[in-house]
């Protein structure tokens, strides 16, 4: 306490402090409260009377020292009153000084904190942009594509319409010249020996009306897309027996289960 | 059994010296909360005495200096240390009730760990009088903050702040119960 009111002379308050610590003197050699307030045993949730009994005994009693005590006020010297309000004043000016540097600092810390966000918000807006717009040419892009994408697939299916188309022909051509060569119509003589062998020889089949396999397995194919439900074809002379035998050996053809003269091509494209 | 009830004016002051007793069950955080209070830097000295229960044994009784103020630590976890507080404070002097203790809930975090309802804490301190600190150990934080409430109160008890008496803060203080409003 290096306060000015140390150096000032201390002619009035002397005479307090005197009697201060007479009074003090006399209280320690005074009998201590050595009474004992034990608390009765806990009853219900409300606070105890004892307790609040000596509180209001203890309040009424520091009200009355308060309203009894006289008022402390400063010796009547000016130079006890200009040293109190000096200090004070220097104090406040102090803690006034430490306010001002720290709001200062505050302050500073608060603007880079503003500049930080600033730029992050810049960073931020640039990249969302850039997003933005990239997903916007993607959107523009696309429908743009739907129109071309349509005419694409259109001009693709026709292609293979066309691929499909010759491959067929290529193949009907080919089984033609493979049946043209190797299942031949059979000859006059051939054919008149086996009309002498067998005695139901129906003379108005001649080898011109003969039916070629070729002739046969077209008839058979058309059948059983042309009439799906019901793809059978009535045998009669003009077509030629080993031929037929040689279809249903080989399991292309399978004969109606009621009707031996009926035949039908298995479902092969099932 | 009158000699071991802890009074708080059988015994003079010490000069600028708060004294404050903790009291609560092995394994509460005592000597934690006790360092917080102690690293907190005041213009006045502060002792702390710690007692897992009480009455205090009456050997040391002489040598021991005037407590100014109490703090029973409840861990909410630990049925004991309610147990421990329960017996306690009927080993205390009525007027330490005025203003001159408080009660501790550690643990108050985590309420499925709990093992004593809140409910039967404020019940309780409303009973006594006396407030609650509720609060935690686990961090520095924490600790200092509690030490600092503590050490608060324990000042006003001790005197050291002019024209406040420990009556008038507990004058100020609400009950915990609405009802007792």
């Amino acid at each position: 306490m290096s306060s000015p009111i140390k150096n000032i002379t201390l002619h009035n308050t002397e005479g307090d402090l005197v009697e201060s610590l007479n009074r003090l003197q006399k209280v320690d050699t005074e009998p201590i409260l050595t009474e004992t307030l034990v608390f009765p045993e806990k009853i219900g949730v409300t606070p105890s009377c004892v307790l609040l009994a000596e509180k209001v005994e203890h309040t009424k009693a520091e009200i009355n020292i308060v309203q009894n005590s006289p008022l402390s006020v400063l010796p009547d010297s000016k130079e006890v009153h200009y040293g109190v309000i000096k200090e004070e004043l220097e104090k406040s000016l102090s803690e006034l000084n430490d306010t001002l540097t720290f709001i200062n600092a505050e302050a500073r810390e608060l603007e880079n904190e503003i500049h930080e966000e600033e730029r992050w918000n810049d960073q931020i807006s640039d990249v969302v942009l850039d997003s933005l717009s990239k997903r916007l040419n993607e959107q523009n892009f696309e429908t743009n594509d739907a129109e071309g994408a349509k005419e694409k697939l259109k001009s693709e299916i026709a292609d293979k319409i066309t691929k499909a188309n010759m491959y067929f022909k290529q193949l009907l051509k080919d089984s033609s010249q493979f049946c043209g060569k190797y299942f031949k119509l059979p000859s006059e003589e051939e054919f008149n020996d086996v009309q002498k062998k067998l005695r139901s020889a129906d003379k108005t089949v001649t080898v011109r009306n003969m039916l070629s396999l070729k002739d046969i397995i077209s008839e058979l194919m058309n059948k059983c897309f042309d009439e799906p439900n019901h793809p059978y074809i009535v045998l009669d002379k003009r077509y030629w027996p080993p031929y037929v035998e040689l279809l249903l050996r080989c399991q292309i053809v399978v004969r109606h289960t009621d009707d031996p003269r009926r035949v039908k091509l298995i479902p092969f494209h099932l | 059994m009158t000699a071991t009830v802890l009074k708080p004016h059988n015994k003079l002051p010490q000069y600028n010296t708060v004294t404050v007793l903790l009291v609560g069950a092995e394994g509460t955080g005592k000597h934690e909360l006790a360092k917080g209070i102690i690293s907190i830097d005041e213009p006045f000295s502060v002792q702390i005495r710690t007692a897992t229960c009480l009455p205090l044994s009456t050997e040391d009784e002489e040598s021991r200096p005037r407590i100014d103020f109490i703090c029973f630590i409840v861990d909410l976890t630990n049925r004991e240390s309610m147990r421990v507080v329960e017996e306690s404070v009927k080993h205390v002097d009525l007027r330490y009730f005025l203003g001159r203790s408080c009660f501790v809930a550690l643990k108050v975090k985590c309420p499925e760990k709990r093992g004593v309802g809140l409910e039967l804490v404020s019940e309780f301190c409303d009973h006594y009088g006396a407030p609650i600190l509720y609060g935690a150990l686990e961090t520095d934080q924490e600790q200092i903050t509690l030490a600092k409430q503590i050490l608060n109160m324990a000042k006003v008890s001790a005197g050291l702040v002019n024209n406040i008496s420990p009556l008038l803060i507990d004058s100020t203080r609400r009950p915990y119960d609405t009802q007792l409003l």
